[in-house]
């Protein structure tokens, strides 16, 4: 019987691999056809008004620019800070570097509109630190942290995440025996560092540095909230221009210009992947130690340096934590006194509808993305990894669409494919209503979902299920009892990092949020502006502390285990290495 | 195809390809009932997957299975009647022992008392302890996970029992131990098992036949001592146990014919044992001691040739002159393609060193 006889037979997967199939081509294939069509064809006929259009608009072009600017900025800036936080972490023996690892890993638990929103409350107009700062140097401008340079510094200690998680893992790897080899000829700490270390983890830092370049390039919550007029990159403009039927022909070729570039670094990064990475070639290879420097003075620099980090890492943090315990009135006049420290502002969120509304749609938003997400993805991934034929294949590789192309072309793409009656979706008229964000969140978390889940299948023993098969147990009993227990850890966390990354979302909210569903990155980012209600500033800081807190929890969820005898408790659900590059524009907010 | 014979287990013109890759060619075996049958090769030689064909985990190209004379080519796994331990167990590990032991009881739906007293009497024989049957499985150690997989292959009561190399994940002195127990199960269930091992001790100790694989074909069928002692093909003889090859000058001056010739490492000796044997000179090239015996590889002309001896009667050391004596009756003789060929004496003519 031909492969495709076999899954032609079963219906459990046929009816598995049709509803896959609708998905695939209603949600991720159609909405970029509609998207092309809209910018080249916007009524009926082909038109190229758009490019005329961006050519004679000097704020597209120079929104144009800016991305390139910030993409090319942020891959060296976030470089220097992230190796070094991995080398002051990972690397150098410096006094306290768990200390300084959990100082540094502050940006797990907040990131996009939420980061970007609370460093504005902290260094912009009318800030806290604007305020001490100010005692100091009394002709400091009000807006001094704005702009370029406050987007990029903002950003840059965003996306550090990704050396953390991979260059880290990367490093660990590395060989000890292979360092002390370097040791025994004579080889001091910086020269094992240059000549050892550094080659070995080339790959994996041209690979963060693509993806720190592709979250410049789609950058929109820090240069929305802390951009100003002067700095607006491509993705703002985007969703300005797509407000207007005038100009939504510009704003989709926009998205597609970002779209291409996005895919064509990723190619790139691909082609890196497969060449593979060589950490040690030892049969037993024994775990990298840290290297202590020997002058006394670098080693006090570096820990100046290290601490210095920390404190810019974690004085927001500690600042949002403070103020959301603080009046209003307290914190538009910068006077702070314990007595003022009060549960105020959070009876306030708990005990108004209004201001608790947008973290319950949220809540619910991310909840059943994840729930939906990872439920589905289980039987696909389970079709995908049994029945491997050319209609498998290309279905994995469209479903991988959501990780190349940017959150505003996703967007545009739903609300241009199904702003009128289409009958792949049954003459149903999405946009507009609050389903559409449900389906974009499910659509943007299958390609992570999608990996994390096949990785865990494939490393299921085969063995298992033919002792199964062997015992008499029919194919949905063997899902049942043998396949889904080892996996169901792994869909569990997923779960929880999909829901995470899914709270404090902006970038698709921002294009697709119904106005009776808004989304708390949605609201957090119109609070940011100021003028609407005097509390919104302190319910700003009560959100983020919220988010912090729950988005914390689920973190220790999913990487700490607690000590048992088996193996498989040993190790996190999922750990840094097997979380694969995270799709840049959406997994790592800034 | 042929007839059907009362095999408990047999290959009728079995084909075996991986794509374009043909892992068996052709294979004609019958294995009898009760039998210790062990599949013996080198890594890549189609051992696995001639026992995956009799498990159903691989559908040949062409040809038959047949057990106890049905043909089973194109049952499922679990409708042939066959139980195996897989190389690593395959024990499930979100379950207890006790699960893992009753789990194809479950699924064929024995109420709980019949699973019960199923599982507690298989526990029994294989000697696992009711606190054992109770615990996780990964909390169980090498050896006792090798009984819990036996268990719950047995508790199926099987017709035919298929081991796939289940004593290599265990320790050197753990593997010794296991191979007893092993048997002892083997001979007190009655069953037929087909075993599946790269690991000639393990083949010679425990087979009551032995079929030696090479390239997805076999070699040669035959008892332990058949196989060891009349090796049929020249990969038999150097794959199972250990000789040295002759030049063709040692050889010749033998009085043999010049063909591919060997001696079994126990066949030569640093003292006439018979009176027709040889004296081969040569100079101690290496001695590694063994605690029981020494082996002493020696270098004659253009060969080097191992000698085993006793610790109390020799102590040579490197670089020593030393005699070999080997019976020209000892060497085992091939052909230009591999086979064996009857050792023909010319004349009795000493080597010179």
């Amino acid at each position: 019987m031909t492969r495709l006889g076999r899954i032609a037979r079963s219906p459990f997967f046929l009816v598995i691999g049709t509803i896959t199939i609708w998905f695939t081509v209603a949600f991720l294939v159609w909405p970029n056809i509609a998207v092309i069509t809209a910018a080249f064809a916007p009524d009926g006929h082909i038109s190229f008004d758009a490019f005329d259009k961006i050519a004679s608009s000097e704020r597209v072009q120079r929104s144009l620019f800016n991305s390139g600017l910030l993409a090319a900025t942020l891959a060296v800036s976030t470089n220097i800070v992230g190796v070094f936080i991995v080398l002051v972490t990972s690397y150098f023996r410096v006094r306290g570097a768990r200390l300084l690892w959990f100082g540094y890993a502050t940006t797990f638990i907040y990131g996009g509109v939420v980061l970007a929103s609370g460093y504005r409350a902290i260094y912009g107009r009318g800030g806290i630190v604007t305020g001490w700062l100010q005692g100091f140097l009394p002709a400091l401008p009000e807006d001094w942290f704005s702009g370029f340079p406050a987007v990029l510094i903002t950003m840059t200690l965003a996306t550090t995440t990704n050396h953390m998680l991979f260059v880290s893992t990367a490093m660990s790897r590395i060989d000890q025996q292979s360092v002390e080899a370097a040791q025994l000829m004579g080889a001091g700490p910086w020269r094992i560092l240059g000549t050892i270390v550094f080659p070995t983890l080339r790959p994996v830092l041209f690979a963060v540095t693509i993806l720190s370049f592709l979250t410049g390039l789609g950058a929109l919550s820090a240069p929305q909230v802390l951009g100003g007029t002067d700095f607006q990159t491509v993705a703002p403009t985007i969703l300005t221009l797509a407000k207007s039927d005038s100009s939504r022909d510009v704003a989709m070729l926009l998205a597609l210009i970002l779209g291409v570039a996005t895919m064509v670094l990723l190619l790139v990064f691909a082609r890196m992947e497969r060449g593979g990475t060589y950490y040690s070639l030892a049969r037993v290879s024994s775990r990298l130690e840290k290297q202590q420097l020997r002058s006394s003075t670098g080693n006090t620099v570096l820990h100046v340096a290290a601490y210095g980090l920390f404190v810019l890492y974690t004085l927001p943090v500690v600042l949002i934590v403070l103020y959301s315990f603080l009046p209003t009135t307290a914190i538009v006049s910068n006077q702070v006194s314990p007595a003022d420290l009060t549960m105020a502002n959070y009876m306030r969120v708990f005990s108004g509808k209004a201001a608790l509304w947008p973290l319950l749609v949220s809540i619910g938003y991310s909840f059943l993305a994840a729930f939906i997400c990872v439920l589905g993805m289980l039987f696909v991934v389970r079709m995908l990894t049994q029945h491997r034929n050319w209609i498998t294949k290309a279905l994995e590789v469209l479903l991988h669409i959501p990780w190349v192309l940017p959150a505003a072309l996703a967007a545009l793409g739903l609300v241009v494919a199904y702003d009128h009656a289409t009958p792949i979706l049954g003459g149903v008229v999405l946009t507009g209503t609050a389903g559409i964000l449900l389906v974009a969140y499910i659509s943007a978390k299958i390609p992570f979902t999608l990996r994390l889940l096949r990785a865990a299948f494939v490393t299921l023993d085969s063995s298992l299920e033919e002792a199964a098969r062997n015992l008499g147990a029919s194919p949905l009993r063997i899902l049942r009892d043998i396949v889904l227990p080892p996996v169901f850890p792994v869909a569990i966390a997923v779960f929880a990092l999909n829901f995470n990354s899914l709270l404090d979302d902006y970038d698709l909210a921002a294009f697709l949020a119904h106005p009776l569903y808004q989304p708390l990155g949605v609201v957090i980012r119109a609070n940011t502006s100021g003028d609407l209600n005097p509390d919104a500033i302190s319910n700003n800081f009560v959100y983020t502390v919220l988010l912090m807190i729950v988005t914390g929890l689920v973190m220790t969820l999913v990487y700490w285990r607690p000590k048992r005898r088996t193996p498989a408790a040993r190790t996190p659900l999922v750990t840094p290495g097997t979380v694969q590059a995270p799709r840049p524009t959406q997994e790592v907010h800034a | 195809m042929s007839e059907p014979t009362d095999f408990a287990v047999e290959f009728d013109g079995v084909k075996v390809t991986y794509g374009d890759f043909v892992a068996i060619p052709d294979l004609h075996l019958g294995i009898r009932e009760g039998e210790f049958f062990t599949f013996l090769g080198p890594s890549g030689c189609g051992k696995t997957t001639a026992l995956r064909t009799v498990a159903g985990f691989v559908n040949p190209a062409r040809g038959a299975v047949r057990i106890k004379g049905t043909d089973v080519t194109r049952l499922p796994s679990d409708a042939r009647g066959v139980g195996m331990v897989f190389q690593n167990y395959a024990l499930f590990p979100s379950m207890t022992v006790r699960d893992n032991i009753g789990y194809g009881l479950r699924v064929r739906r024995v109420d709980r008392a019949g699973r019960q007293q199923r599982v507690d009497d298989v526990a029994r024989r294989v000697d696992l302890t009711s606190a054992q049957l109770d615990a996780h499985v990964a909390d169980l150690s090498g050896g006792q996970q090798q009984r819990v997989a036996i268990a719950r292959t047995m508790v199926m009561q099987p017709d035919i029992l298929l081991l796939d190399e289940p004593l290599s994940n265990l320790d050197a002195k753990l593997r010794v131990q296991m191979r007893a127990e092993l048997k002892a199960v083997q001979s007190d269930f009655g069953i037929t098992t087909v075993y599946v091992t790269h690991d000639q001790d393990e083949a010679l100790t425990m087979s009551d036949r032995i079929a030696v694989f090479n390239q997805g074909s076999i070699e040669q069928v035959g008892t332990p001592d058949e196989v060891y002692a009349d090796p049929q093909t020249e990969f038999v003889c150097n794959f199972v146990g250990e000789s040295s090859k002759l030049s063709p000058q040692v050889v010749r001056n033998m009085g043999l014919a010049p063909t591919a010739s060997y001696v079994r490492v126990e066949r030569a000796a640093l003292a006439p044992r018979t009176p027709t044997a040889i004296r081969v000179q040569g100079r101690v090239e290496d001695v590694a001691y063994h605690g029981m015996h020494i082996r002493y590889s020696v270098g004659a002309v253009g060969c080097t040739v191992k000698v085993l001896a006793s610790p109390t009667e020799h102590r040579l050391q490197k670089g020593d002159d030393a005699s070999i004596y080997i019976d020209p009756s000892d060497v085992l003789q091939f052909d230009d393609t591999g086979r064996r060929i009857q050792t023909r004496v010319l004349s009795h003519t000493a080597v010179p060193a």
